[in-house]
């Protein structure tokens, strides 16, 4: 890229160096290193507030060939630290394209590496887990490596304050809303709020501190806990929030709403090798033995041993068997832990949707 | 520019000291992290203790030696060896070191190593990424920087 350093670096935690050429914003950035094996959506990735505090690594070699546009946000702006990719596209085509990939980046002064090895470095993350990790762009990796020892790691930042809403908003409501649905904005995609208005709802999104009674002060027909970043272990504060208004309204936990939910029921959490990133994720549903291709973005999973209170497993992972669901058989509870909501990947899972608002209709009637 | 290269033998010994010579000359003897003296005496010396196991690659301009890449074994580890490519100053960039150290590597595997290992100088990151384009893994270690590659 015109004006651009010549060099740059990916600087891991035990010292490995990914050389690369940058482009986007000329800045150093450092985080969570993941990766994903997504092979499209990278805008929806980028703007996904559940990798705030991370630099994404993209599995697939071209990435930025369909540019960027207007609509296919998940939030207001870029939520990744810096992106690392194989080879980023000069010149997207697409009919609705507005922007390149390193203009998208550079317009919010987010770095992006290029020119990396991505293979080798997924193979990295792969067999020793994922590391906090500086790009250097301007200073050697020395310099990087010991910059980057000096800083918060990722699990020590509650990065769901960093991403909420500030204030409570609703989102544009449909025609002769059916129910009135609050989502809890611990990091939420605009998809979800997008398919609940397909669906007839009166949607309104509020800060992830909002306590309890604010919420059901709100009157809501059901309670979304949103996706979101970072480690559940220090959401002490949603799961209080939570825990009284399950069996009060019907709740539908994702990602991290999931894990916040299954918190509340007395399990841990842990954190997961190298997560689980990516579009074509199975995931097997124990009622029915159907699997299911799911997006994931995840790198906490729920310790199922802890589970009391009657709540059960519903589904779990075929790769790792990890819990990937969880019922009440008597309360309106159902959480996921993958991206019902896709964006990006299969749409196959937005059944999940309707599936809550059938619990929130059956609710409401025997209200 | 028509660049020749070729695996060096004793007969090269001058040419290989030349290119030495003019890269300690131009990044200075620690930069530059070839082992001293740089005659051709003693590179002479160097390929004949190799006994087979190691090897040099000359490339010349011509008559002009431009480049080499010297691959040895490592003392303490009989499955790995040591890989170093110098190429002189208007010759970069131009795919010769990548050349030789494609041979080095073919060497290698011929004689069964199972990795390659090298020390990257302080500041060089033109080295950095030249290793790393080969397929390389570079690592901070200590104060300085390493290579490793599979083979």
């Amino acid at each position: 890229m015109a004006g651009m350093s010549e060099r740059g670096f990916l600087v891991l935690e035990d010292g490995s160096v990914f050389p690369g050429r940058p482009f986007g914003a000329a800045a150093p950035a450092y985080g969570e290193v993941v990766f994903s094996t997504a092979m499209t959506g990278y805008q929806e990735m980028l703007t996904d507030p559940s990798y705030a505090g991370q630099i994404l690594v993209l599995t697939y070699p071209l990435v930025g060939n369909y540019g960027i546009n207007r609509e296919d946000v998940e939030s207001s702006r870029i939520q990744v630290r810096a992106l690392v990719v194989r080879e980023a596209c000069p010149l997207p085509s697409h009919w609705a394209s507005e922007m390149t990939l390193h203009e998208y980046l550079a317009s919010q002064g987010v770095p992006g590496l290029e020119g990396v090895d991505t293979r080798a470095l997924t193979r990295r993350l792969r067999s020793r887990g994922v590391m906090m990790g500086a790009i250097a762009i301007g200073e050697s990796p020395e310099e990087a490596l010991a910059r980057l020892r000096s800083l918060p790691r990722y699990g020590t930042t509650d990065l769901v304050r960093e991403v909420t809403t500030e204030e409570p908003y609703l989102w544009p409501e449909p025609p002769s809303p059916r129910f009135h649905v609050v989502v809890v904005d611990a990091g939420v995609k605009f998809n979800i709020m997008r398919l609940l208005r397909q669906r007839g709802c009166r949607v309104t999104v509020v800060p992830a501190t909002t306590p309890g009674e604010d919420l059901l002060a709100l009157g809501p027909d059901g309670l979304v806990l949103s996706p979101g970043p970072g480690d559940p272990a220090l959401l002490d504060y949603l799961v209080r929030t939570v825990r009284p208004l399950v069996g009060r309204v019907p709740v539908l936990g994702i990602c991290l709403g999931h894990q916040v939910i299954a918190r509340a029921f007395g399990a841990r959490t842990f954190k997961l090798k190298f997560g689980h990133r990516g579009a074509n994720h199975p995931v097997k549903d124990l009622a029915t033995g159907r699997v299911f291709i799911t997006a994931q973005n995840h790198g906490y999973a729920v310790d199922p041993d802890g589970l009391r209170d009657g709540i059960q497993v519903s589904q779990v992972h075929l790769n790792d068997g990890t819990v990937e669901g969880l019922r009440h058989p008597e309360l309106p509870l159902l959480t996921i832990q993958y991206h019902s909501e896709a964006s990006p990947g299969p749409m196959d899972n937005v059944y999940i949707f309707d599936r809550f608002l059938e619990m929130v209709q059956a609710h409401k009637e025997a209200r | 520019m028509s660049i020749q290269f070729r695996r060096a033998d004793r007969r090269h010994a001058a040419a290989i000291a030349q290119v030495g010579q003019e890269i300690i000359a131009e990044l200075g003897a620690q930069a530059a992290a070839l082992l001293q003296p740089m005659t051709a005496e003693a590179v002479a010396r160097r390929l004949a203790g190799y006994r087979g196991r190691g090897a040099m690659f000359l490339a010349r301009d011509g008559r002009r030696p431009v480049a080499f890449a010297a691959l040895e074994p490592d003392a303490n580890d009989p499955d790995t060896s040591v890989l170093g490519v110098w190429v002189l100053k208007g010759y970069r960039r131009r795919g010769i070191g990548r050349e030789l150290a494609l041979m080095a590597l073919e060497f290698a595997r011929r004689k069964g190593y199972r990795r390659l290992r090298g020390t990257i100088p302080e500041g060089n990151e033109a080295a950095l990424s030249f290793f790393g384009e080969l397929g390389s893994l570079a690592q901070v270690v200590g104060g300085g920087m390493q290579y490793e590659l599979p083979l």
